[in-house]
Parts: C-alpha cells; structure tokens; sequence
C-alpha cells in the first residue's frame, strides 16, 4: 500500500477511517501492524509500519521519520502543519462530515483544497 | 497544486552537508530571541547541519517567546510546541542562554565577533500607538500590555488594570483584539483552569465589563482575525454578539466570489449578523448577561476624559468612507464623528520590531528589518526569522516555515562558502568570557527546566496548568536554586 503524502492528518477521525478502509484487504490476513509508506516530493520514500488504528502523525513520530515541520500542536486540531489530501473518490468513502473547526482550521493550510 | 509547490520548495532546500565543512571550523551559529521563530530556525540548522552549534540568546530568564506569553492562555493545545522546542533544546548542539540582553549585556558587534552566523528573531517588542489626544489617560493600554498581563508577562505583570468599567473599546479587529475581548467575557469557571496568574484571575473575577466593541477603520469585508477566534465568539457561553445588521447586507453579494478562507470568514459573520440563530444557540443568547459588538469604518480621533480628567468616559470616533477595490480599499475620515461611551479603551493595531543595533537595514515604518527571504540585506551571514522579518501576521505556522526557510537558507549558504566558515570562531565561550566581566550569568535550559517543575507544581494545586513566576528576580532565583 502506498501513501502519498508529505504531510499527516488533521483528523483523527477522518484518519482512522482512513486506514481503516486501507486496511481491510488485509484485516483477512490476520495481519496487526500495516505498512504505510511515506514520499516527499523530493522522491524520498520512508517505509514503516504502523497499527490499525494509528494515525499518520504517531507513526511518523514513533518511527522518527525524517519529514520537514509536522505536529506543530501535536494532533490537538489547533494547527494546520498536518493536514491531507484525498482523492476524489477516496475523500467520498469517508462518512463523518468534517466538523466546522476541523475546516477553519484547514482554512489556514498551506495548499488548500476541497478533499 | 498549490500544495506540491510548496513542499517542493521547502524539500528543495534541504541539503545534505558538504564535504568542504570538514575541513573547515565547526560553524558556530547564534539566534537572537527563544520564540518559535527562533526555535523552529535552530530545529532546521541541527537537522540540516551536521556539525552546526546554535546558541539561542533570550533576553528574559525563561524560553519561548509569544508560546508563553502570547498566545492565549484559553488555547493551550497550541502552546503544545513546547514539547518540539524542548527536543531541540536538549540536544547537544544546541544551548539556551537566557537572561542576556542583546544591545546591553552583549552587543550585535560581539556577537558578529564571536560567531560565523546570526538569525535575529526577536519579534516585535512594541505596539503601534492611536497619536490621538488623551492616549496617554490611565485607561489606555495597549493590547499587548494587556495581553503580557494575563500571561504573566514579567514587565507587564503590575498592570494596573481598571476593570470596574461597564464598556470596553477595543481598537482594532485582528486575532489579538479578538483574544483580548474573550479574555474580557469568558467566565470565570473556565477562565480558572487556563495559566492566567492568580492576582490577575482576582481582577478578572471582580470585573464589571458586560460590553466589548471591536472597532475598525474599514468594513467587514476588511476584518484581520481568523475564522477559529471569530467562532469561538459566536459560541462564548454567558455572551452574544450585537451586530448591525446593516453593516453585512453587502456581504452577500461579495462572498461568492471569494477565495475559501475569506469566504468561510465572512459568511459566519454575515449568518451570525443577518440569520435566526438554530433554537439552542438562540436560547443561549437570550440569556447572555454580556455583549461583543463589532463596529466598522471609524476612526479614533479622540479619547474623552472624564469629570476627574484622568479617567477615561469615552471614544470620540470619525466616520470614515472606503475608496479604492479589494485589498486596496482604504478608509478615509470624514467630518461626521460620533461617542463611544467607554471605560477602557486597549488599543490593537498591530505589533511592530524595535532596532537591535544601528548598523542594521532597520525599516522603521513596517517595524522590521529589511531582509530578502529572510538574508538581511547588506550584512552576509545575518537572517532573520519571524515577525522580525515579516511584520506581525500569520499563526504560528507561518512562523514555522519562517524559521525553516531561515535556517536552510543559512545552511546553504554555509554550505557554497556564501558564509565562511573557514576562521575559528569564540562562540558562547567568548560572550560568557564577556559576560563574566559583568556579573551576568545567564540561565540554561536545565535551569529553565527548574523554574518549569516549580510552576507546573504549583498550577496543580490550583488545578491549572502552571502558575507562572511573574518578578524576574524571583525566576532567576528560582532557576539557579
């Protein structure tokens, strides 16, 4: 499974849906821990592993993973340093709304887009 | 897009060392101020260096600059930081020295001396006044002053604070007017359990302010503070917003076509202004004892002393009209002028940077030093990162990248020889040399780390986080104990 992406959640819980539905092709292979690989987009590829469960950012910190300025408020929704970017399609699959602090919050990001 | 863009630039500039560095000196690096400005450039030199000592100079015996004494004390999760800037304070490359006063104890000049490199990132120490008559009565303060109050800010820690007003003004209409007014109407239940001193908790408890208006030059459309703060507003327990409705009719017709952030902004203002409240939110209204107003498109002329003429009674204010497009648009007074019946008024227009040393492309306009992407023009091996270089604007996410883009630049530089690095450098050794000889003796991180244990000690007696240490004696006593 491959992840692109700089940057971690803003979300807990758009997150853990995330992986969640990432994980479930191998949720039948019994397997607890999921690879997630990371790529900045100077073509830098970090490959680790987390839980089910986990969100980006704590994979990224447990596995001192070498990305540039993340958690600046450490997973508290009071920054906008993590933040993600979805498909189309796979923004779709998440069910729970964004909350309005959860977008105020990704008003202030770097790189803002819809999904 | 915009995203891919951005991170290119930030990957683009991480690089790896040099070999020509080995045979060179150990670059010694110094950082003018602990705030995240100066903390965020001393995580990328470590990280992009690998051999770079930073010393961080502070001019108050504790670190981490507006983390600690301004950002508000209601918003702890984004003082959170701490913890990063900790790390890098721990490492060995790294030293804290607080306590020196660059300009008095140690002079710019020394430090270009004693060092390859300098990032200045001592933010903005003053306020930008009204230049109105009666400024200088009893109950004027500026913001910052009231802001350095309720955070234990030791200059600012004797405040006196007249609270036993009806009416606030607050002149201006950012995140700091906005932090202030809050502050001003939060109850007290939930005021108790944030940092704010318990001398100040004291005041705040006998305060007698029901009404806080915002005040700016333009219109809503112009509004400087984020979405987050204005929500926060809107939901105040024991607090609702009186809003004009006709200053935000014009809104609706301007919101479509606005960028997302501006539009998410203003369409929460024009709702709050304009639409019926959902029930819970409108029951909760009509029982709030206080009020927040914002009022647009006046001007401070005058401040109206009371019978004693030392009080303040009031706000003279000039009605102004816009001319111009977009971000262009400017206020301009006309002859109509009206009263704002208040009993403190805290001015909020903006923060500004002080020269640090005269040989210094020091623009005293903007309050900042005169720098491109962050090399100060006309000095090689000077940076500046933060609000010294910027101006005060943005979160601290902006101050972030600031410091990163900062701190690469300078390692690059290091790195193509830009910077030389091929004389033997005194570092801290040569300051403490000078320091010394004046009795200084500045405090470190483990020192800070003392002074931190005895205020988080104390705050969780009184169920708070920490209470801070408010008299400098006492903190430096307390940090070399």
């Amino acid at each position: 499974m491959f992840l692109s992406s700089h940057l971690c959640p803003l979300s807990y819980s758009s997150l853990s849906l995330f992986l969640d539905s990432l994980s479930s092709p191998l949720s039948c292979l019994a397997l607890p821990w999921l690879e997630i690989t990371y790529e900045t987009t100077d073509g830098k590829k970090f490959t680790v592993q987390g839980k089910e469960g986990d969100n980006l950012l704590d994979i990224v910190i447990n596995n001192d993973v070498d990305l540039d300025g993340f958690g600046a408020c450490e997973g508290t929704l009071a920054c906008s340093t993590c933040h993600l970017i979805f498909k189309k399609e796979d923004f779709d699959r998440i069910e729970e709304p964004s909350t309005d602090e959860e977008l105020d919050m990704l008003d202030l990001a770097y790189g803002l887009t819809d999904t | 897009m915009l995203l891919r863009l951005g991170i290119s630039r930030w990957a683009a500039c991480r690089l790896s060392t040099s070999a020509a560095t080995s045979t060179a000196h150990v670059p010694k690096v110094c950082i003018v101020g602990s705030g995240p400005a100066g903390f965020y450039a001393a995580q990328q030199i470590i990280k992009s260096h690998e051999a770079a000592e930073v010393d961080i100079y502070e001019k108050l015996p504790v670190p981490f600059g507006l983390v600690r004494y301004g950002v508000a004390p209601d918003h702890p999760e984004v003082k959170n930081c701490i913890n990063t800037f900790t790390q890098t304070a721990s490492k060995n490359r790294v030293t804290f020295l607080g306590n020196i006063d660059i300009g008095s104890d140690v002079t710019f000049s020394q430090l270009r001396q004693a060092y390859h490199a300098i990032i200045l990132a001592y933010g903005n120490a003053k306020d930008r006044k009204l230049d109105i008559p009666g400024e200088e009565l009893s109950g004027v303060l500026s913001a910052r002053q009231f802001v350095g109050w309720y955070n234990g800010l030791p200059e600012d820690a004797d405040l006196k604070v007249n609270l036993d007003v009806e009416s606030v003004a607050v002149v201006g209409q950012g995140n700091v007017a906005l932090d202030v007014a809050r502050i001003l109407l939060t109850p007290m239940d939930m005021l108790r359990k944030t940092d704010i001193p318990e001398n100040v908790l004291a005041c705040l408890d006998k305060s007698q302010v029901k009404y806080v208006t915002l005040i700016g030059r333009r219109g809503p459309q112009n509004v400087a503070f984020t979405i987050k703060e204005l929500r926060e507003m809107v939901n105040l327990p024991g607090c609702r917003p009186n809003l004009i409705a006709g200053d935000y009719q014009h809104l609706k017709d301007l919101i479509p076509s606005l960028p997302r952030p501006r539009k998410r902004l203003l369409e929460l203002l024009a709702k709050t202004a304009l639409d019926t409240p959902a029930p819970a939110l409108a029951s909760a209204w009509a029982s709030a004892q206080k009020e927040w107003r914002l009022r647009f498109l006046l001007s401070p002329v005058e401040v109206l002393a009371g019978a004693d003429g030392q009080t303040v009674s009031g706000l003279k204010l000039a009605h102004n009209r816009l001319e111009g497009d977009g971000d262009n648009q400017r206020a301009v007074q006309t002859e109509e002028t009206e009263s704002l019946e208040c009993g403190l008024i805290l001015r909020s227009i903006g923060y500004k940077g002080v020269p640090i040393d005269s040989s210094l492309p020091f623009d005293h306009r903007t309050g900042t030093i005169a720098n491109d992407n962050g090399r100060v023009k006309g000095h090689n091996g000077v940076y500046v990162s933060g609000w010294i270089g910027t101006g005060p604007v943005g979160v601290i996410l902006s101050t972030m990248t600031s410091g990163f883009t900062s701190g690469k630049m300078l390692v690059a530089d290091i790195n193509s020889g830009q910077v030389d690095v091929s004389s033997a450098r005194g570092g801290k050794e040569e300051v403490l040399d000078i320091l010394s000889k004046k009795d200084k003796k500045p405090v470190t991180f483990s020192d800070w780390n003392r002074l931190d244990k005895f205020e988080t000690e104390i705050g969780a007696k009184l169920g708070k986080p920490r209470e801070k240490v408010t008299n400098i004696q006492k903190m430096i006593d307390i940090s070399h104990d």
